[in-house]
């Protein structure tokens, strides 16, 4: 029965993979591009708070925090330098990968509630440094005119080129991801998550795995941010404040902690709900809220465990088969401290 | 027989509670050292101490004369020190192979930034360390239920699985919390056997253990510890006899049974 959900999962996934690159070819609205590249920004964003909340098993709740220094460092490095969209990339990368690094050494062997308290400070902090920076950062007035990139000499302006673009970085951090995921990386990680004084029995330092984890999450929103500063050409303090990092919080949750494709399906989920309940305004919020609940409550993602159960047990019952559900072993000691009995 | 770990004066308390007192021993190659005593005696409390759990008030930790003295947890699967916990730790939502590769995950050479794409270090260092996850693996007789999620295994596995994962980690010494704990009498005296048999793998074993039958059949030296403090020590023979243990055990003016 894992053997099937696999190789469900991976139809699934094969099929949506090709609906996105078929998508440009319907000539939408403008509207419905814009929408969807948005959509595509918020998973990369989704991904990489997903990785502190889901990989780490830590609460981060200043998320867009990464997303604004991204977006800042692409925008200023293009208007002040116009370097070639590889080198911003880059620079992009390291930047923010930096703060992500710098958000992480306060954290010490702190968890919990301690972590979510220094990740929404440091938001606030870097947000009010935009605000009042005004010699670089112009203050308020934000940044304009930050012209679309260029990829191998193709200017990316059209909204389907830039489309296929998001895409790109969607799909090349989702992959990298499962790379990792798969590696002695993700192991420690996960084993870090499971039990952290285990881990350090193994020879896992946890602080050192605190600070990659933050530092690869500051470098995937920051390439969220360098999505955003390029598609709307005009970024300001108030794009990348708290509000922000709670959005992502709710896309995170409602895909699944840990689980990258599920934050991939709400990141869109999330985005075009509010867009088709415009007609409804008055309600809009109401609705989308009592969504929100509903998914979270039901369930703790929606592609990851319980779909996909479904649609196993439906295929088994189809067959006639009933699955054995193997108990796990009731463990003691789980949540004893160290010293035993 | 050359003392391969060597505990001097070793003290710690907790509050107004010495939970080691003064304690010294050492731990030679090619030996089993039981480590006994009653119930909160400080038995784990020394292998929390030897592992960097606990920091020590007092006392001196040499491995092969070399001080290691309160080295931060993770340091000490690195120099060779591997333990498994009175309360099995498994990792139990992870399958049992990659409990083990975690063990491991010290010897595996490539960096963090090569988990990010296929590239050859990573393949190479995967490949090895799978092939080595499978000999232990084997060892510890887990090698069919390799792809089983750890939390899935009956107790006595699990337990298996634990010593599997702190073999993995290539250790020379090897620090077991009552590994038979929860065992029936038949599991206990295999298990008693398994433990002796990893003198193949490592250089000296430390079993905290309360099944008498099993520490005086395959230990070569015992400790005894009552209230933090060492009450006796000795090759099996003599301690068995040694009237402060079987009062330390059975009360005041209990003979020998
Ligand atoms: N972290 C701690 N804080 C306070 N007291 C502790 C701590 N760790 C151990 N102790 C105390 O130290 C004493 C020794 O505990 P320890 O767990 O080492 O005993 P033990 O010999 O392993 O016992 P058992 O056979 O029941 O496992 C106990 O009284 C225990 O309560
Ligand atoms: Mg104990």
């Amino acid at each position: 029965m894992k053997k099937r959900e696999m190789k469900l999962s991976m139809v699934i996934k094969v099929v949506m993979l090709v609906i996105a690159l078929l998508i440009p070819l319907l000539h939408l609205k403008n509207y419905i591009m814009r929408i969807l590249i948005t959509a595509g920004i918020y998973m990369v964003l989704g991904m990489s708070l997903n990785l502190v909340m889901g990989i780490g098993g830590m609460v981060s709740l200043g998320q867009a925090v990464f997303y604004g220094i991204g977006a800042y460092t692409a925008a200023l490095i293009t208007l002040k330098f116009g370097w070639s969209l590889w080198a911003v990339v880059l620079a992009t990368i390291v930047i923010s990968a930096l703060s992500g690094f710098l958000l992480s050494i306060p954290m010490g062997r702190g968890t919990g509630r301690y972590v979510a308290i220094i990740t929404l400070g440091y938001c606030e902090i870097v947000n009010l440094i935009l605000i009042n920076w005004e010699s670089l950062t112009r203050g308020p007035a934000g940044l304009m005119n930050i012209p679309r990139p260029t990829f191998f000499g193709y200017p990316l302006r059209s909204s389907s080129s830039y489309y296929y673009f998001v895409l790109a970085c969607v799909l090349i951090v989702y992959t990298a991801i499962g790379w990792m995921l798969n590696s002695k990386l993700g192991r420690n990680l996960k084993a870090m998550k499971e039990d952290s004084v285990a881990a350090e029995a193994m020879g896992i330092n946890i602080f050192r795995q605190k600070m990659i984890v933050f530092t690869i999450s500051g470098a995937v929103g920051g390439i969220a941010g360098l999505l955003y500063a390029f598609n709307i050409g005009y970024i300001d303090p108030t794009n990348f404040t708290n509000v922000e990092s709670l959005a992502v919080v709710s896309i995170v949750t409602v895909g699944g902690l840990g689980n990258m494709f599920g934050t991939i399906i709400a990141a869109f989920g999330l985005t075009v709900i509010p867009e088709l309940l415009r007609g409804f305004s008055e309600y809009r919020q109401v609705i989308y809220g009592t969504v929100l609940l509903v998914i979270v409550l039901l369930d703790h993602s929606i592609p990851g465990t319980r779909l996909k159960r479904y649609l196993g047990e439906q295929m088994d019952r189809v067959k006639g088969r009933f699955r054995r559900k193997s108990a796990p072993m009731e463990r003691n000691g789980k949540y004893d401290s160290i010293i035993g009995s | 027989m050359t003392a391969l770990l060597e505990v001097s004066n070793l003290q710690i308390a907790f509050g107004g509670l010495v939970a080691v007192q003064d304690l010294s021993f050492s731990l030679r190659k090619g030996e089993v050292t039981s480590l006994i005593g009653p119930n909160g005696a400080g038995k784990t409390t020394v292998i929390n101490l030897l592992t960097g759990f606990y920091l020590p008030d007092q006392g001196k930790v040499t491995l092969n004369g070399q001080d290691i003295t309160g080295f931060p947890a993770d340091r000490y699967a690195k120099i060779g020190l591997a333990r498994t916990f009175q309360n099995v730790r498994l990792f139990s939502e992870m399958t049992v192979l990659d409990n083990i590769l975690v063990g491991m995950q010290h010897l595996i050479p490539y960096g963090v930034l090569q988990s990010f794409f296929p590239n050859p270090a990573k393949r190479r260092g995967e490949k090895d360390a799978l092939r080595q996850a499978k000999r232990i693996l084997d060892r510890v007789g887990l090698i069919d239920l390799c792809a089983e999620k750890a939390g899935n295994l009956p107790y006595g596995l699990q337990r298996k699985l634990e010593i599997g994962r702190a073999l993995a980690s290539n250790p020379s010494i090897l620090l077991l919390d009552e590994p038979a704990a929860g065992m029936d009498p038949q599991e206990t005296h295999e298990l008693g056997e398994f433990v002796r048999s990893l003198l193949k793998d490592v250089d000296a074993i430390l079993m905290i253990e309360h099944d008498m039958k099993i520490v005086m059949r395959i230990s070569d030296q015992i400790v005894v510890i009552n209230y933090g403090k060492l009450i006796s020590m000795g090759p099996p023979a003599q301690v068995q006899n040694d009237p402060v243990v079987l009062e330390a055990y059975l009360g005041k003016g209990a003979t020998k049974c």
